[in-house]
């Protein structure tokens, strides 16, 4: 590590967050050198799997006040206000911007761009392109980018460290994968884009490559990660493999169905039926299933969702890629037969805790996209204002760095202990030994968040989930590899990314611990009702000398109080 | 029921040592697993990888078929790992052999370096900017009927696999081929109706049709879109790109004549690159020689047409006589722009005497033939 690689702008992961930041940044100052660093090509992010489409206030006859009264009454009015203004103000500039550059979006018949309903959302906002947005917008952002020289890319690096120095973010280590070499960056400003944690549960629609790095990175900085108990579960995953089915696939008029082959949605949200928001129709499914109407399936209780009756030419046109993973993931076509799903987590509402320019209170130091909360989404996300997010606090991000290095005369000096501290840590690492394998320690790490922080939580689960995370980090200590090559050991990189997992699983069962209330996504059994009096607050937790430490911070109200 | 079966999985490995002392040639090695009907390739990799071999080292992440991370060759073919299931790929003696993706260099056992493929896609500019567009200008969605965007549904479906580039013979043979995933990125770019002003596309239509590592490589195989998981068809990509890089090619020329923002600059005099032939009188007697010849090309088409018995043209006496009217004074024009251009032309440096031989030789018979044949049709054979 002899050399350091200087750069202005660290931005560490390549999705659509990170890559809108990058996009950003060197619009508002093309002089900048910027860095994008990710895991994995930016183009395997896990933005590709997004598939309903993107929020944001484009017809005439909508508003943004309703696009924000929208949101924050999905959020159970945990969000905060200025934060959702300021979101759905943006939005929509996003949306033409993104088509500006290419986005293929789907149209109207008059060539406009045309607009889906969605869950919780009072009017037809949400931009689509088929039913693969998300892989469509991450390709328009990353063949932009290719524009850029000043984007320098680091494709497959790995960051293990942010390092500081006096309350300020000074530059990170990295593993390069292809090499195995560790290498050092010094930077005026570092952006966290690393997206969230679903990894860390067994059955999730997420990529195995979300693995709350960035969370784990922050809170080992010293920042504060916020609501971290809030986590969405989708209602409709595919049966077998959690594979997403997206909510466009009911917004197009699909119907959920129990085992009578009844709407059972009528007796939960009669008005708003399957396009209620996300949190209440998963808590819907599993009531039906506990009242005796799911369906067996060899992979659990499930309900049906039916998209028979939308015919052939609107699945190919609308929901192909619906059409496609049922096919090859459950063996069901859709366009005669019902699929079979159910809850499966999906986003992470939580995150690092950052102000309204994406800043966190580390100098330096910003983050975008699901790593952050603003928070926007409060206690449940609204279906499509995820994507949305990612652009706006995406560009938001890239223009207050740049804006930021401004300010910064030149690079700051890395100290040299911290660098020695750390590559002597990971070569440590590199060759432990012991009984322990990384692959079974995740599977126990994915069922045992299953069972304590899953859709239904109640204090004694997460009492035992957390005596069981305590066994399963003395068990970490133990692990040993099999594989001590240095050229691309993916091992080795489990490994680590197993640690942040842990990491950021004992910040969820200790916020949900102390949330004593029902409120979302977060529902707890020994506590139904919504608390307002005592909860209607953010929790913060952050790192301190003896274990986690949990902190209160207020909800911003500024036009919608609570009802 | 779920029945399972042994499977005997043959995986090619390959490591090498980060100082590169001790390249070992791949090899294959066998690991064996019991596995259901519903395990995906990619499903049993990670089974191995957990339970016989943590050093088995090979890329995914979605596992739901579009990032495009785990291609690789499954029994020859290259798949995405994820989207094949063992049952469905097993050979009759009970083995599945996984090989990494080819034409690329292996970094480790199944993962491959892509770089190569990416950078030509970066090649190809697959961006825009629009012309006629100031900041200040508030930013507004440009239409697009269904119709026009049906254009590129198949071309914006390509996830960047690579699995076309391991399929591509031609891009195996000749890494300079720019290949079949970054030809249909230009073409999702060319066909694009919101690209029509952008100011990149003369830039990436000159890139796509050079000779050094355009398109015209590709000999229309078509294993590119035998292979493709997402149905993009790159061979159709292609073809139609060769189309507009064909035409390109024809009228770039012309082109620069016509296509001048002003009436001012449009003459050819105060256009430096449309005007080239005007700059002293050697270019004007290069322009007048090029020129002369096309007339004696049409005339010998002419000529080959009129060869069948009877001639075709036979009741058209005026137009008869007017071709070949048009044939002898581009004959005479030719003849003599050439020797006026001929005389200026210094001589290259050293060129060898067979070389200056058989330019001599070839002329003399050419321009022999050429008088014979015309002067045999205007006044009969003698």
């Amino acid at each position: 590590m002899e050399t350091i690689t200087q750069h202005d702008i660290l931005i560490i992961g390549g999705g659509a967050a990170g890559l809108r930041a990058a996009l950003a940044a060197v619009e508002t100052n093309p002089k900048l050198s910027i860095a994008l660093i990710s895991k994995v090509y930016p183009i395997r992010s896990h933005t590709v799997s997004a598939e309903g489409g993107v929020a944001g206030v484009i017809n005439p006859e909508d508003s943004l006040e309703a696009h924000a009264y929208d949101t924050i009454k999905g959020s159970n009015y945990l969000a905060d206000q200025d934060a959702v203004e300021l979101f759905v103000k943006k939005a929509p500039l996003e949306i033409i911007q993104i088509e500006n550059w290419g986005c293929p979006w789907s149209r109207t018949k008059e060539g406009k761009i045309a607009t889906r309903n969605f869950g919780g959302m009072s009017k037809p906002r949400t931009a689509y392109a088929a039913d693969k947005t998300g892989f469509y917008l991450l390709h328009s952002l990353f063949e932009r980018s290719l524009k850029y020289k000043q984007i320098t890319r680091y494709d497959e690096w790995f960051v293990t460290k942010i390092l500081t120095c006096e309350n300020q973010a000074t530059g990170i280590i990295a593993i390069q994968q292809r090499t195995g070499q560790i290498f050092a960056f010094s930077a005026k400003a570092i952006i966290l884009a690393t997206g969230g944690a679903g990894y860390l549960y067994q059955f999730t629609t997420n990529s195995n490559i979300k693995t709350g790095d960035g969370m784990a990175l922050a809170l080992q900085a010293g920042v504060a990660l916020k609501d971290m108990e809030f986590i969405q579960f989708h209602p409709t995953g595919l049966a077998r493999t959690g594979i997403l089915i997206t909510e466009a696939a009911r917004s197009e008029g699909g119907y959920l169905l129990n085992k009578n082959n009844d709407r059972f949605l009528k007796n939960y949200a009669p008005k708003t039926m399957e396009m209620s928001p996300r949190d209440l129709v998963s808590q819907a499914i599993i009531s039906e299933i506990k009242a005796g109407r799911g369906i067996e399936t060899p992979y659990g209780q499930c309900v049906h969702l039916d998209l028979r009756h939308l015919g052939e030419s609107l699945i190919k046109e609308k929901l192909p890629l619906v059409r496609e993973v049922a096919k090859t993931y459950q063996g069901v076509d859709p366009v005669y037969d019902l699929i079979p799903v159910r809850p499966v987590a999906h986003y992470f509402m939580g995150g690092i805790d950052v102000d309204l320019k994406t800043a966190t209170p580390l100098k330096g130091l910003f983050s975008a996209g699901e790593t952050a909360c603003l928070s926007i989404h409060g206690a449940n996300r609204l279906g499509s204002n995820s994507l949305a997010e990612c652009l706006v606090f995406g560009n938001i991000a890239g223009k207050t760095t740049a804006k930021f290095v401004d300010t910064q005369p030149q690079n700051p000096t890395l100290d040299q202990t911290q660098l020695k501290k750390e590559s002597d840590r990971l070569a440590k690492l590199r060759s432990v030994s012991g009984p322990e394998r990384v692959a079974p320690l995740k599977k126990d790490l994915g069922e045992m968040m299953e069972q304590a922080a899953g859709l239904i939580r109640d204090k004694k689960n997460l009492e035992i989930g957390l005596t069981k995370l305590t066994k399963l980090k003395q068990r970490y200590q133990k692990i040993g590899l099999s594989d001590h090559e240095e050229i691309f050991n993916t091992e080795f990189l489990a490994y680590l990314e197993l640690s942040n997992l842990l990491d950021v699983a004992e910040t969820i069962l200790i916020s949900a611990l102390a949330r004593e209330e029902s409120r979302g996504a977060h529902f707890r059994t020994d506590f139904p009702k919504q608390n307002n009096r005592q909860f209607h607050h953010h929790h913060l937790i952050t790192r301190a000398p003896d274990g986690l430490k949990i902190s209160l911070k207020p909800v911003t109200i500024t036009k919608w109080p609570l009802p | 029921m779920a029945t399972t079966l042994k499977i005997t999985f043959k995986i090619k490995r390959y490591k090498k040592t980060a100082d590169e002392k001790f390249l070992k040639a791949p090899y294959f090695e066998n690991f064996k697993l019991e596995v259901d009907k519903n395990t995906t390739v990619l499903e049993a990799l990670k089974k191995l990888k957990a339970l016989e071999d943590g050093s088995l080292t090979f890329r995914s992440a979605c596992e739901m078929g579009m990032c495009g991370s785990c291609g690789m060759i499954v029994n020859g073919k290259p798949v995405l790992a994820c989207s094949i299931y063992c049952h469905d790929v097993i050979k009759k003696d009970k083995t599945i052999t996984i090989e990494p993706l080819q034409n690329m260099p292996i970094i480790k056992d199944l993962v491959t370096d892509i770089d190569d493929p990416l950078n030509k896609m970066r090649s190809v500019m697959p961006y825009w900017d629009q012309k006629s567009k100031t900041n200040n200008e508030p930013k507004k969605a440009c239409p697009q009927t269904p119709k026009e965007k049906a254009r590129i549904d198949e071309a914006t479906g390509c996830i960047k696999c690579m699995l076309c580039y391991s399929a591509c013979p031609v891009y195996g043979q000749d890494k300079n081929f720019i290949g079949p995933g970054a030809g249909t990125l230009a073409y999702r770019y060319e066909a694009d109706s919101r690209g029509i002003n952008s100011t990149e596309k003369q830039q990436r239509l000159d890139k796509i049709t050079s000779e050094e590592n355009g398109i015209w490589g590709c000999s229309f195989v078509g294993d590119c879109s035998s292979v493709c998981p997402k149905q993009v068809d790159p061979a159709k990509a292609l073809q139609l790109l060769k189309i507009k890089g064909s035409i390109h090619a024809a009228i770039k020329p012309l082109k620069k004549i016509f296509t001048c923002t002003s009436l001012n600059s449009s003459l050819p005099i105060n256009n430096p690159t449309a005007s080239w032939w005007l700059q002293n009188k050697t270019t004007l007697g290069y322009f007048l020689r090029e020129l002369s010849a096309i007339g004696i090309t049409l005339w010998a088409i002419f000529y080959v047409l009129n060869l069948s018995f009877p001639p075709l043209f036979t009741n058209l006496q005026s137009l008869t006589n007017f071709i070949f009217w048009f044939g002898f004074i581009s004959a005479l024009g030719h003849s003599i722009s050439w020797f006026w251009v001929g005389l200026k032309i210094t001589t290259p440096p050293s060129p060898s005497k067979s070389f200056l031989f058989l330019k001599f030789t070839g002329l003399i018979s050419g321009w022999i033939l050429i008088s014979y044949l015309l002067i045999s049709n205007l006044y009969g054979k003698f």
